[in-house]
């Protein structure tokens, strides 16, 4: 698609997306580069599958006519390095609370999320987490818990930040700047509770007022307040920024759950008498809901540049019915230059909210093949990330879902979305556990992604006799090769934090200690958080590596009412095109900066690409929110390159 | 007309119940013998087995179902009750004692299918779809009709569902779309059926028919909210077996469906259990008077009312009966006390019983009362008008 300079979006057609919406139909306009591997001579050693698609240079074929073959051992890879938590070593020592051991409702059993987000402004990525409580009844009683904030010092050591002060109970949180100063601010959601959080001097975060983002009184829950039985809390769990309306400004999803009475909720059944309906699973009492329980609506609002929100949740979002929203991931589903939403809901479908342009939004979730799984049923829609995984330049989808049920893997297609989980085989492998957070990114830096699951049932009675599953679970990575079957990771050290079984939660990626590799921060229900830096390496060594953050450019002289791009760039698409010796072709790869999904969580908006073998890239194209495109000449790998929109690098640090 | 009319939408009948007929009904109610043959042991342990297997009851189904099938139990020979079996342990974890259940032991080839199909499953789990499908289908005669695929096992709804499923995995919507048609119509109300309308759908969204898969994507919706209480139906009925609601609400949700054939099951097994229970004798008339069988339903109303004069719409209903088999006083007797009634007379649900007596008194000759009523019914309906 030939796009002028700046051209605006809106303006721009597309045959196959006109046709297909008046079909009720999504369509991708993205481009079909030509599809090939990057040479690496790596990739003998690493893969157990001989054959033609390892050849270098030979085209690979499409994933639509790859099935697994039945009689294919499961491959397993073996990554070189080491990938340990090392938490406590390093400083985190979070500890997360969430209820009482035997999980007596939904709440406390959800856990919390964490985000990485430059607090001081010096550069450095640090976190902060959400936190609970040792029970409901401790929430209603007061105080209430605070976020947990800890400063990276630059080498991946950590040591606590200042507390905001909140008291309540802390799900999900994203991250971004909403007053325009330059510094990452905070939203934090919760249990009765939404907090904006500013980021003020020295990274200190200070919560400031907001009346369209916090509940209305009937719907927050003060700690220690006296409150009735009958007033539910408003319960938010996973939050996006994302600019829906290219005024370059952040906007937010605020995902919700349902309502739960913290002075009377359902222990056990649901009903009463002879009506009286068990919470169970597979023979066992367990907490109710989320079925049977009434979901609470998504809100969306529009961020007006000052830290403050306009509700536009009735003009922005169609009138859907409520649906325990776990994970929201924003990303461009359709490839028409704006933001659109995935949401995923708990028992019950998933949806895909398409942006028209000018931020109406309106549900192809159904036709787009990826409301429900291929068997027509609803499943539990924890988190979500997004990917291009095949390298045709269209975004795919990775949910993850409840034991007995898969996580989901979708290949952008040219109209919707293809399911590929059983035909690439992640049914297999992922039927028996649980998962939460998650991320599609080259771990090991091969140029292919990877997919990371974090792990843990909700229940405890996980454990007790046929089940078929555990309540703590190893995480997971699996290695997603185009062309070629689902392979489970291993990492060769025996500490890695794959080989510890724990009741994960919320997830998110980084690069903290400036190596270019992808790391991962995990928070466990009622555990400490694991903290993996990614010192991986490929069979033949250290793999290139390539580090991107977008910045927006300044808006100042932007005439009013045009499109805009967000200051740090969220929603920016990057194709990144390694250099390989003439006659051979490579994988394009494709990203986009947002730091939305997983569950309950905010990762990096930096981008980071694997270059396997190869030494440079052949160009960086980048096409800004506010349309212009601009492409990067050939450079080198093993550098962190910062570029502003008009200006190209404006800054670059080799990697430590 | 009116009268047929007023039975299709559900009106109530009363009177008074036979001695006869009453204990009739009351045999028919009763399922119970004395004693049991071995296939009718044979038959209780398969349908404990299922029951468990639909409830996901692993706990119980497993210990029970390994003794059952295993070696000399009383379902070793049942390919049914050793797929249940082994998919149960092959959720838990337990998948080469599955497998070995699966395996081994003699079967009768007409046991052989359901072993076959659980086979299948285990596969379609692993996302082995080639070897899923070669143990559903037939090979073709001839490579040109490799299109047309024979089922192994057709008589076994569920290897519709399975090649439909398989099929869509593979990414073939074609195929998986005449196989699910052919599941729908041989089993309509099975639990899989809204997998099935699911994978209709999703072909007919690919043949670019929005219209055709939103009407199959309501059905499925439909028919899985009605599963879900079914479900909850049978997990409320197992947890409180001496209660009459849980069945009386498992017995309305067959209804819901036009099972009438299960819903009758479900409302005779009510009034044997609790013969008072006059909702029950209510829902058991309307199940017959549904099915069309007008002297059990008369009989059941007739019991309601019985056992709870306040039980209106069976009065009613019975007097609308009783207009259809020509017994005017009856009907006239059972409608007066209906409209003696200030609430009942004012209640939409009734107001054509002061219509019937205008008739029935017009018949009569009594044309004062047959004015007065029809004036009653006139005023009546206007402000139901309004």
């Amino acid at each position: 698609m030939a796009m002028n300079n700046r051209s605006p979006l809106r303006a721009r057609t597309h045959l196959g997306l006109a046709a297909a919406l008046s079909l009720g139909l999504v369509a991708s306009c993205a481009e079909e580069p030509a599809p090939s591997r990057v040479p690496d001579s790596s990739k003998s050693e690493a893969s157990a599958t001989p054959g033609a698609e390892n050849s270098p240079g030979k085209p690979v074929p499409p994933a639509a006519t790859v099935t697994l073959p039945d009689n294919q051992a499961r491959e397993v890879l073996t990554w070189k390095g080491r990938f340990d938590d090392e938490a406590k070593s390093r400083g985190l020592d979070y500890q997360n609370r969430s209820g009482e051991a035997h999980k007596p409702t939904v709440l406390e059993a959800n856990g919390a999320g964490v985000a990485v987000l430059d607090l001081e402004s010096d550069g450095d990525l640090d976190l902060v987490f959400g936190q609970g409580l040792e029970s409901l009844r401790a929430l209603v009683a007061g105080p209430g818990a605070d976020v947990v904030p800890y400063l990276n010092d630059g080498s991946a050591n950590f040591a606590a930040g200042a507390a905001p002060e909140l008291s309540g109970w802390w799900t999900g949180l994203a991250a971004g700047d909403l007053d325009g100063d330059g510094a990452t601010d905070l939203v934090v959601a919760g249990y009765g509770d939404l907090a904006l959080l500013l980021q003020g001097e020295g990274g200190t975060l200070v919560r400031e007022t907001s009346p369209v983002l916090e509940p209305p009184a009937s719907g927050r829950l003060i700690p220690g307040e006296e409150r009735e039985v009958g007033q539910i809390p408003l319960w938010a769990t996973s939050l996006a920024l994302f600019d829906a309306d290219h005024d370059g400004e952040l906007d937010l999803y605020v995902g919700q759950y349902l309502e739960l009475d913290p002075l009377d909720p359902p222990l056990g059944s649901l009903g009463e008498g002879a009506l009286e309906f068990p919470c169970s699973w597979k023979g066992h009492e367990v907490y109710c809901g989320p079925r049977g329980l009434v979901a609470q609506p998504d809100r969306l609002l529009r961020g007006l540049g000052n830290g403050q929100f306009e509700d536009k949740t009735e003009a922005w979002l169609p009138k859907v019915e409520a649906g325990y929203t776990l994970a929201v991931a924003a990303f461009d589903a359709d490839g028409d230059g704006d933001t659109d939403l995935y949401v995923a809901n708990d028992s019950v479908a998933n949806r895909l909210f398409i942006n028209d342009g000018s931020a109406s939004f309106q549900d192809f979730a159904t036709p787009s093949g990826v409301a429900v799984n291929q068997d027509g049923l609803a499943q539990a829609g924890m988190g979500v990330a997004v990917g291009d995984v095949n390298r045709d330049g269209r975004a795919d989808l990775a949910i993850t879902n409840f034991s007995g049920e898969p996580t989901e893997l979708y290949f952008g297609a040219p109209i919707g979305f293809r399911p590929e989980t059983h035909r690439l085989g992640l049914g297999r492998y992922t039927r028996r556990l649980l998962s939460w957070g998650t991320h599609l990114i080259d771990f090991d830096g091969d140029s292919n992604l990877d997919l990371f699951t974090a792990n843990g049932h909700v229940y405890p009675q996980a454990d007790e006799a046929y089940t078929g599953t555990e309540y703590a679970q190893s995480d997971t990575i699996w290695s997603l090769r185009p062309g070629l079957p689902i392979a489970p990771v291993e990492l060769a050290s025996k500490t890695s934090m794959l080989s510890i079984p724990r009741v994960s939660r919320g997830s998110a990626v980084a690069d903290f200690d400036g190596n270019g590799a992808p790391d991962l921060v995990v928070t466990t229900i009622d555990g400490p958080v694991l903290f993996g830096l990614n010192r991986t390496e490929l069979a033949s060594g250290g793999a290139n590596r390539l580090s991107l953050l977008l910045l927006g450019a300044d808006n100042e002289d932007e005439e009013a009412g045009a499109p805009r791009t967000p200051r740090e760039a969220f929603g920016a698409r990057v194709i990144v095109t390694p250099a390989a010796p003439d006659g051979v072709e490579v994988f394009r790869q494709l990203a986009e900066v947002q730091t939305s999904g997983s569950y309950q969580s905010a990762s990096t908006p930096w981008l980071h690409f694997g270059l396997g073998t190869l030494a440079g890239y052949a160009s960086i194209e980048i096409r800004w929110p506010s349309g212009r495109q601009e492409t990067l000449p050939p450079g080198e790998a093993g550098r962190a390159l910062t570029i502003r929109e008009g200006e190209g690098v404006i800054r670059e640090e080799s990697f430590r | 007309m009116r009268v047929l009319v007023a039975l299709s939408i559900g009106l109530v009948l009363s009177g008074a119940v036979e001695a006869e007929p009453m204990s009739r009904v009351r045999q028919g109610a009763i399922a119970q013998t004395e004693r049991t043959t071995p296939a009718e042991s044979l038959e209780k342990a398969l349908g404990e087995l299922r029951e468990l297997a639909e409830l996901d009851l692993v706990a119980e189904l497993i210990p029970k179902g390994r003794e059952w099938v295993g070696s000399g139990g009383v379902l070793a020979g049942s390919g049914e009750a050793r797929a249940l079996v082994a998919h149960a342990l092959h959720n838990a974890g337990e998948e080469e004692e599955a497998l070995a259940i699966l395996m081994s032991g003699e079967l009768a080839n007409s046991e052989r299918a359901w072993v076959d199909l659980e086979r299948v499953r285990l596969h379609l789990e692993q996302d082995q779809l080639d070897s899923a499908l070669k143990l559903l289908t037939l090979a073709p005669d001839s490579p040109d009709q490799a299109d047309s695929l024979a089922l192994r096992h057709p008589q076994i709804e569920e290897s519709w569902l399975l090649l439909a499923r398989t099929f869509a995995r593979a990414g073939d919507l074609r195929r998986s779309a005449k196989a699910a048609q052919e599941f729908v119509k041989r089993a309509p109300l099975h639990p899989g059926a809204p997998n099935a309308l699911h994978l209709l759908a999703t072909a007919a969204v690919e043949v670019r028919n929005p219209e055709l898969a939103n009407s199959y994507l309501s059905r499925a919706r439909e028919l899985e909210r009605w599963h879900q209480i079914l479900l909850a139906r049978r997990l409320q009925l197992r947890r409180n077996p001496d209660a009459p609601l849980p069945r009386l609400g498992l017995g309305m949700a067959w209804m819901q469906v036009r099972a009438h054939d299960r819903a009758l099951v479900e409302f005779e097994r009510l009034v044997s259990e609790h013969p008072t229970y006059s909702r029950g004798w209510f829902h058991l008339g309307e199940a017959h008077r549904l099915k069309g069988d007008l002297d059990a339903a008369y009989l059941a109303y007739g019991r309601a009312v019985e056992t709870d004069a306040a039980q209106h719409l069976a009065r009613f209903n019975r007097a609308i009966i009783d207009l259809m088999n020509q017994r005017p006083a009856e009907a006239r007797r059972a409608l007066e006390i209906l409209v003696a009634n200030p609430e009942v007379e004012s209640d939409p649900r009734f107001v054509e019983a002061h219509m019937h007596l205008g008739k029935l008194c017009e018949a009569a000759g009594e044309r004062d009362q047959a004015r007065a009523h029809m004036a009653r019914y006139e005023e009546l309906r206007a402000a139901l008008e309004e």
